[in-house]
């Protein structure tokens, strides 16, 4: 840390990484910007912090350097030009997260307001207020955040703040960030961390606006959004108290440092997220009622089945409207998985490799709407035929629902190999994925050794999902009852 | 040739007249009747003396008494086999015929004697139609039954019968007869 306590964060080690040589690290903005072509990737260890970083360093970017000119991207594919971010010494207080103003994101109108809150509120994944039924504990204003989880936790506002509830006034309730309720973020990912950001740094024509980090305090944005503004604004006014007391674990990451534990924590305001004109580049939009735009979003995963069948749902979605993508890229795909409105979080990351060999998209599509279609109808042809409609038959579900999981993740992985080769031919990658599961389902469901059990058991552990409409059809059950 | 092979062997080789006191115990223990008892001695306790491997009593006797009302020679077609055969020509009974089977599959080895008795009287029935049934425990018939091409595996089933309490000697026979 420096003798000021300022910890720059332009020097100071807060980004995690994983170099090519294999080892991991902590730098600062400028070693992850100079160095980029000997940094094999962002190692945060929340997909959420990688994604922020990631549009983080592309906003330098694009604030240092502009929107790429032609051939740029590719002439400078590998390696970032230092001599690019001459603008970072002439900022260089504003990337000061302590001391005097400028701070780091951070608000200065609140900089004389008392910091009565916990700086846990940074880090979702720590709890704190009335999480009380969390598997881990951290005390409010105890437990605290060393500066470089503060920094992290900074810099993942403005892309993944939900909405928080009241603020400490009426006019200060606590939206959710430029997106709205967080979207799957989609990112390109490269073999360094320089080819990543290179990656996204797309042409833009117009105003690119002013970063948060230069400009302050920003209220919550309507009309058109610029795009320095929408990637940095921040959708709660943060100060952070000074690093107290002596050297003890960060709650987040377990250094031993000098820990933040108070902070002013507060929203900006309430306000429509369709009221804003905004377009951002790692969100896939799919065409809504009336000619709208809506983001793609993770899908709620109260049901039992609905996590197993997320990758294909996002795969389908970057199909239709992802980026478009180089050979040799992955496209990364972040979001939250909520369960009860958004009760219950979970920070899900999809890695989708081989897409550059795709150009049958729409048959890609078409069949992985039809596997989602019939996995979701597995249950009802693993019933018994002479079972009447009333019976729900929950154990036949319940079994099912807890080796869906496991099968799509191995179907998944086959489907990787399928896509280098152009061939959306999901049948025996989804008979091999099931198989052995959907026999032990069988034995389960179906013990004994009679006939009529042998009979059902080899029904259940035929009841293979596939791709094919007419294999999936299912009686018309008014027909089967009167027979 | 093993033990259970020697038994069945010796089991064919038994006269008309033994066979029919053998009969007449149909659905009672060795206990109830000194001359069975001494009849299935003889034919039993030289083969356990000298093999461990040889059935034990109380299959040994189920097969004897089974035997004894369906006399059907040794060949190949295990009992499940047989039976599918047997009742899969009409779809009216089939279905009638496969629910007892089930239960069969149910029993324990103490009260299967009646169940398998029906199992392969019906196997029997199939092979020589049933108006030859009812003289089939008449000697001339023998050949008969022979020139039918007709038997049953009665070393495989008093195999399965001795571990007739394993789950997959019954899973077994539940997938032979589909």
């Amino acid at each position: 840390m420096s003798t000021t306590n300022a910890f720059c964060l332009l020097n100071e080690p807060w980004i995690p990484v994983l170099w090519t040589d294999g080892r991991a690290d902590r730098i600062g903005i400028r070693t992850a910007l100079f160095e980029g072509d000997r940094i094999r990737q962002l190692a945060a260890s929340n997909p959420m912090d990688n994604v922020a970083l990631l549009r983080f360093l592309l906003a330098i970017l694009y604030w240092c350097k502009g929107p790429p000119r032609a051939n740029e991207r590719e002439s400078h594919r590998d390696l970032i030009p230092r001599e690019w971010f001459t603008k970072l010494d002439d900022h260089c207080a504003a990337f000061n997260l302590f001391g005097d103003e400028p701070r780091f994101y951070q608000d200065p109108a609140n900089r004389y307001r008392t910091p009565e809150h916990t700086v846990n509120y940074l880090v979702h994944e720590v709890p704190s207020g009335t999480n009380a039924w969390h598997f881990r504990h951290a005390r409010d204003r105890v437990d605290g955040l060393c500066p470089a989880c503060c920094a992290l936790g900074l810099v993942r506002l403005p892309a993944f703040a939900t909405s928080g509830g009241k603020g400490s006034s009426a006019a200060t309730g606590k939206s959710p960030g430029i997106n709205g309720a967080p979207p799957l973020y989609v990112i390109p990912r490269a073999s360094t961390l320089a080819s990543t950001i290179m990656l996204s740094w797309q042409p833009v024509e117009g105003d690119l606006g002013t970063p948060e980090w230069i400009l302050p305090g920003v209220p919550v944005p309507t009309g058109h959004v610029p795009l320095l503004t929408g990637l940095s604004w921040l959708p709660r006014r943060v100060w952070l108290a000074e690093p107290d007391g002596q050297e003890a674990p960060c709650i987040a990451c377990g250094r031993r440092e000098r820990l933040v534990r108070r902070c002013f924590f507060d929203g900006k305001g309430s306000s429509k997220a369709d009221a804003r004109i905004w377009r951002d580049v790692h969100v896939i939009y799919l065409s809504g009622q009336h000619g709208t735009a809506k983001p793609v979003r993770p899908t709620n995963v109260d049901r039992g089945d609905m996590a197993a069948e997320g990758w294909s749902q996002i795969m389908t979605s970057v199909l239709g409207g992802g980026p478009p993508i180089v050979a040799g890229a992955q496209l990364a795909a972040v979001g939250f998985s909520t369960v009860k409105n958004d009760k219950y979080l979970e920070t899900a990351e999809h890695v989708i490799a081989n897409l550059a060999a795709v150009q049958s998209k729409a048959e890609w599509i078409v069949a992985l709407g039809q596997w989602r279609k019939s996995a979701n109808r597995l249950a009802s042809r693993a019933r018994p035929r002479s079972s009447p409609p009333s019976r729900k038959h929950p154990e036949i579900k319940s079994a099912i629902d807890s080796i869906r999981p496991e099968c799509e993740w191995q179907l998944k992985t086959s489907v990787s190999r399928l896509l280098a080769a152009d061939s959306p031919n999901l049948g025996a990658a989804a008979a091999a994925a099931y198989k052995s599961l959907m026999a032990a389902v069988a034995r389960t469901l179906a013990p004994g050794f009679t006939t009529t059990e042998v009979q059902r058991r080899r029904a259940i552990a035929g009841a293979i999902p596939s791709v094919s409409q007419s294999a999936d059809a299912t009686p018309d059950r008014k027909k089967r009852s009167k027979s | 040739m093993t033990a259970t092979e020697q038994y069945i062997a010796r089991l064919q080789s038994l006269k008309a007249g033994d066979l029919g006191m053998v009969r007449l115990h149909a659905g009672k223990t060795l206990d109830e009747s000194v001359e069975a008892f001494d009849l299935f001695t003889g034919l039993w306790w030289p083969l356990r003396a000298r093999s461990q491997h040889a059935p034990r009593r109380e299959v040994a006797w189920l097969i004897a008494k089974l035997y004894a009302c369906c006399p059907l020679p040794q060949a190949e077609g295990t009992l499940p086999v047989l039976l599918k055969h047997a009742t899969a020509s009409d779809a009216c009974v089939a279905p009638r015929h496969r629910r007892r089977f089930d239960e069969l599959l149910l029993l324990p080895i103490e009260k299967i004697e009646p169940s398998l008795r029906w199992a392969i009287s019906l196997v029997r029935d199939a092979h020589i139609g049933r108006d030859c049934a009812r003289r089939l425990v008449d000697e001339s018939s023998a050949d008969q039954v022979r020139d039918a091409h007709m038997g049953l595996e009665w070393v495989a089933l008093t195999d399965d019968l001795s571990v007739w309490e394993r789950q997959n000697t019954r899973l077994r026979w539940a997938e032979e007869y589909l």
